[in-house]
């Protein structure tokens, strides 16, 4: 499904022509992907990301950087452009050419212990692949790399850096706290650039999040579906990079939209993901590895389906647009990825037991502590639980990482003892 | 040659007395009879665990390869993995409760590891803001004054403004004394080694406190005494996270140079600032915690960058160590800017990182020496 992009970004991301508004327009207009047409919403994402690009390469807006976990309402509110490095590394990463950039990041010391999707971003950045920013705004969240990264970056730019501290806690002073920072860095931004957090504008950003929530959880609930509706595969791909970017804007609600059409009329259809499922499994962790390789073929050859995947696991509230910094707090504090290892835990339990999960895979990406540093953790306890768990050591954007041999045998004997 | 200041034990010289006590850093906290707690992070602020009467011990496992691997991932901080180890074994049995900071994602899986693999009995963990200032300082305050509430519950004592400000004001003495012998360097040479430094600064993290101030401060006096003029031999500083082996600074001096300074979370970064007295105290040690030399987690990190170059200049080095365990993301992203900036001024210096394993001293050896035998044709 990706040919298409592959074959019209990837020499022009390689070659730098991603600078070129135009290149981009050419890429878009040429796409005739087969894909498209099927999936309704896989267009739209196209649509979305291209948009992005080239409205970022053009500066319309004040382009702002933001970290995966940043909430884009944010920027929105702002009436700011967004550009989400992480997401374009994946990209990059799958259109296989992450590895030129990491290896400009680490010409330039970014070690190869720290996280690829970082480094690969580090080195579009240090070639000047991607938009610049006129700011960048992250938070502190699940992951220290992102805030670290984001602060090299506004060296490299010369641009703020506004960081979001998330507490640990999720009590109502850990609320208060955030709430006062949210108010902080509204300020700062409103006093350094042009744009000002509008009450009726931020009103409406959320009110659009929060319509666009309702129809994440409907598709959500489809994904219970015997058999699988959706392949997870794709959930962590275009799906997690709306996701990540598009709360809040209309185009976000559009394709979430279109994608519960698709998922809706598979299960009508009682069309499932492979031919004969066998096996439901749960994909945990945010990631999975971006470039080619054939993790979910040797799944899916066995009769295995990810049916779902703990990334799209919606887990906070409506927010009030009439309070949009206190929504947008409980919105950080809710991810279930901070605070103690239980949280995320329970949250995990609860997935396995909604999507009837036979087994769980945990990819532990090479660079993310946060994932990693609960894999054991998370598989102890699901083991005890009866749920049969792989804590499965790879890299999602580095392929240098990946040893396709290890990774079968391991999957293989998996799915063997799934039974 | 022994290493750090076993060489001196059994002498009756001060160090040898300080040595005697290091053999056995633990029975020596026991004898006062009062909980010990366990830390790991320089921001843990100890000065509340000692106003309640609880000992403070720092966790810094030797180089070892048992790394728990069974329950934090291989590509973990090697220092939290060996903490845990440690604990696992049964080694930290004697400790009464832990206290850990959310400080960085190690420490905070660490905070989950140990209450689900290890024994000991009441396990902490502080919130420690990225916020240096503003909004951070009363919300980081109202952490500490939770910490303290914690503490007088679990461990069932009394902990009063009057007593955090006494333990403030003891643990200045340490920190000035440190300082003292630190800057002393800057002109003379000591009649101790590199790593002896790193173990004075280390025993003010695990013996009993006014006991080792006290030799501490005829140290000091007998090491300014007997110190040496510079001599013209490259200087050199060491900068990072954590350095788990002291012997790392011999390396220096055995390859024919100085170690001039270090700004490492087991060295100067544990004693620089000193804590301001204040008439409400824990609002001192907020402040202090939060605007102290930062490590790389924090979001004004960039001071600590300007401070490593104020360093050099004023410890006049000739070479920058930059020393990171694997895998510890905030300070292998200082790496770019800080070599930016060392080369801006044209300060050679060489990168290195360590797994914590044994092996790491042989590695480290052949690149230091390489690292001097440049140096000395720059001085």
């Amino acid at each position: 499904m990706f040919e298409g992009i592959k074959r019209g970004l990837l020499s022009k991301l390689v070659g730098g022509l991603l600078r070129s508004g135009v290149a981009i327009t050419l890429a878009k207009g040429g796409g005739k992907w087969s894909y498209r047409k099927e999936n309704r919403a896989f267009g739209l994402w196209l649509d979305f990301l291209f948009d992005n690009m080239k409205r970022g390469f053009r500066r319309e807006r004040s382009v702002a950087w933001i970290s995966a976990f940043t909430p884009s309402e944010i920027p929105y509110a702002f009436g700011l452009h967004p550009i989400l490095p992480e997401v374009i590394a994946c990209l990059a990463a799958h259109l296989s050419v992450s590895q030129h950039a990491i290896s400009v990041a680490e010409q330039n010391l970014y070690s190869a212990d720290l996280c690829s999707f970082y480094r690969c971003a580090a080195g579009l950045a240090l070639g000047g692949y991607l938009p610049e920013p006129d700011l960048i705004i992250s938070t502190s969240h699940l992951c220290d790399g992102a805030h670290r990264f984001f602060h090299n970056m506004s060296h490299l730019f010369g641009c703020d850096h506004y960081l979001i501290d998330v507490p640990y806690g999720s009590d109502g002073r850990a609320h208060a706290y955030l709430v006062d920072q949210l108010r902080d860095v509204a300020d700062a931004i409103e006093r350094r650039t042009a744009h000002h957090l509008d009450g009726e504008r931020a009103a409406e950003v959320l009110e659009l999040s929060n319509r666009t929530r309702q129809v994440m959880l409907k598709i959500n609930e489809l994904r219970r579906a015997i058999p699988s509706p959706f392949p997870g595969s794709e959930g962590m791909s275009y799906v997690l990079g709306m996701n990540f970017s598009a709360g809040g804007s209309e185009l976000g609600l559009a394709f979430f939209r279109a994608l519960h059409g698709v998922v809706q009329g598979r299960v009508n259809r009682g069309e499932g993901v492979i031919a004969e499922e066998k096996y439901r499994l749960l994909w945990l962790h945010h990631i999975r590895p971006y470039y080619p390789n054939t993790i979910f073929d040797i799944l899916e050859r066995r009769g295995a389906a990810v049916s779902f995947e703990e990334a799209n696991h919606i887990y906070w509230e409506a927010m009030d647009p009439r309070h949009p910094l206190e929504g947008l707090a409980s919105k950080m504090l809710s991810n279930r990825g901070c605070g103690p290892i239980e949280r995320r835990i329970e949250a995990i339990l609860e997935m396995a037991e909604k999507y009837r999960a036979d087994g769980a895979i945990h990819f532990s990406h090479w660079g993310c502590r946060q994932s990693c540093g609960g894999s054991h953790m998370v598989r102890d306890v699901m083991r005890e639980r009866g749920i049969p768990t792989l804590v499965l050591d790879g890299d999602g954007a580095d392929i240098g990482n990946y040893s396709e041999g290890q990774t079968r045998t391991r999957l293989e004997a998996f799915i063997e003892m799934l039974g | 040659m022994k290493a750090g200041l076993e060489r001196f034990a059994g002498e009756t010289t001060t160090l040898g007395r300080i040595e005697e006590l290091l053999k056995d850093p633990i029975g020596n906290l026991k004898k006062a009879g009062r909980p010990i707690m366990g830390w790991l992070c320089c921001y843990t602020p100890l000065e509340i665990m000692l106003a309640g009467g609880i000992i403070p011990y720092r966790i810094i496992p030797e180089p070892t390869s048992d790394m728990a691997d069974s329950y934090l991932h291989s590509n973990f901080c090697p220092y939290v993995r060996s903490s845990l180890a440690t604990a696992i074994r049964g080694d930290l049995d004697f400790m009464d409760g832990l206290v850990l900071v959310n400080s960085c994602d190690g420490l905070r899986r660490l905070y989950d590891a140990w209450r689900t693999y290890a024994r000991t009995p009441r396990v902490y963990l502080i919130d420690l803001p990225r916020v240096p200032a503003g909004v951070a300082l009363g919300h980081f305050s109202e952490t500490l004054i939770g910490f303290k509430e914690a503490l007088e519950e679990g461990f069932e004592v009394s902990i009063s403004e009057e007593a955090i400000g006494e333990a403030v004001f003891l643990s200045n003495r340490g920190r000035r004394l440190l300082k003292e012998l630190y800057d002393l360097r800057k002109t003379h040479r000591l009649s101790i080694s590199g790593s002896q430094v790193m173990h004075l600064v280390k025993a003010d993290m695990v013996l009993p406190k006014e006991e080792y101030l006290r030799l501490l401060q005829t140290l000091v006096g007998e090491l300014r005494d007997g110190a040496a003029l510079r001599t013209h031999l490259p200087r050199v500083m060491i900068t990072g996270s954590i350095m788990e082996a002291s012997g790392i600074a011999d390396l220096i001096e055995e390859a024919g140079g100085e170690f001039a300074c270090d700004d490492l979370c087991t060295g100067s970064r544990y004693f620089w600032d000193c804590v301001e007295q204040d008439d409400d105290p824990v609002l001192a040690l907020s402040r202090h915690y939060l605007s102290r030399i930062p490590c790389a987690r924090m979001m004004d990190s960039d001071r600590r960058l300007d401070h490593v170059m104020n360093l050099a200049a004023d410890f006049d080095v000739h070479g920058v160590i930059c020393y990171t365990l694997k895998f510890c993301d905030t300070f292998l992203y200082d790496i770019p800017l800080l070599k930016e900036r060392l080369d801006a001024r044209n300060i050679p210096s060489l990168i290195l990182d360590s797994d914590y394993t044994p092996g790491t001293m042989g590695r480290l050896k052949t690149r230091i020496e390489a690292f001097l035998e440049m140096l000395r044709e720059h001085v």
